[in-house]
């Protein structure tokens, strides 16, 4: 016996808009996902707690990893010497005069790590910084 | 015959019925959608801090501060520097400044506490000042005790 393919008259063809939103959804996560951590490519850092920090800024920041006493830096996943931050920071500043870089530092570096990085970054013109910290729970 | 109705009576009840399929398949999404973004975001926030490319004074700016705590006149001025140096002796952190000398950070954090209840420091500029072994732990420490006081202008240069 066959199949009959024709539509019953009477009754209007619909679309199954399931599937669609759910692939459309996967998608949209699936972008939003990858092209948060390409933009940031947050490294491992155990960050310092603090009580009273804010919301990171909305505009892509520059997120600067300070992760050995080496005078080495991770940024956006690539390893700098403090002379390529200052350079960095120069072209990025030239770009967008209002940059914000936020400094992801280990709790666990003396500030003698931190110091030349910082110099690295007044002297690419950066004046302001916001320090990365864990939202309270000071062990 | 009543064998075909009782068919028709099982696949009346197939069609209707609603298809959970696709909303389990949806609200997975979903939640996946809100722990992927949770995991991604993660419990971080922010410090603001000033990079001043001037060096710290020699002057007696922690006298300024203290005398903050007493004179309201000097500590509303605009452009009041205090400065809240950190050295460290004996395993442990040692502050100097907003009216303390040589204490430890709880120390330092209820003297900036004290100071914010009793002047109008709001607009005054804190310059932390850490020796290099101090660790990165205790200056975010201490960046934050002036926060929670109403500092919120800091600043942070080395030695």
């Amino acid at each position: 016996m066959r199949r009959r393919l024709v539509q019953p008259a009477g009754e209007t063809p619909r679309v199954n808009v399931t599937p669609m939103i759910d692939v459309v959804m996967v998608l949209i996560i699936f972008f939003l996902i990858v092209g948060r951590l390409a933009a940031e490519k947050r490294a491992p850092v155990d960050l310092p707690s603090a009580d009273f920090g804010a919301d990171g800024a909305l505009a892509t920041p520059m997120v600067v990893n300070v992760l050995a006493p080496d005078g080495r830096v991770d940024i956006g996943g690539r390893a700098f010497g403090v002379g390529e931050v200052t350079l960095l920071a120069e072209d990025r500043v030239a770009d967008e005069p209002d940059l914000v870089v936020q400094l992801r530092a280990d709790r666990s570096l003396a500030f003698d790590a931190v110091r030349p990085v910082l110099d690295a970054l007044r002297a690419g013109g950066v004046e302001s910084i916001q320090l990365a910290a864990r939202e309270g729970g000071r062990p | 015959m009543r064998t075909a109705l009782r068919r028709r009576d099982a696949a009346t009840r197939t069609t209707l019925g609603p298809s959970m399929t696709p909303m389990v398949d949806v609200v997975l999404v979903i939640l996946v959608f809100f722990m992927a973004t949770a995991s991604v975001a993660g419990p971080e926030w922010f410090l603001g801090a000033a990079i001043p490319s001037w060096a710290p004074s020699t002057a007696s700016a922690n006298e300024a501060a203290s005398a903050g705590a007493d004179d309201e006149q000097r500590a509303i001025l605009p452009e009041a520097r205090l400065e809240v140096r950190l050295v460290r002796a004996g395993g442990q952190t040692l502050a100097t400044g907003l009216g303390v000398s040589g204490v430890g950070l709880d120390r330092l954090a209820d003297a900036a506490r004290t100071l914010g209840q009793r002047v109008d420091i709001a607009d005054a500029i804190v310059v932390v000042i850490p020796s290099g072994d101090v660790p990165y732990e205790d200056v975010v420490r201490v960046h934050d005790a002036c926060l929670g006081a109403g500092l919120t202008r800091v600043a942070i240069i080395g030695e």
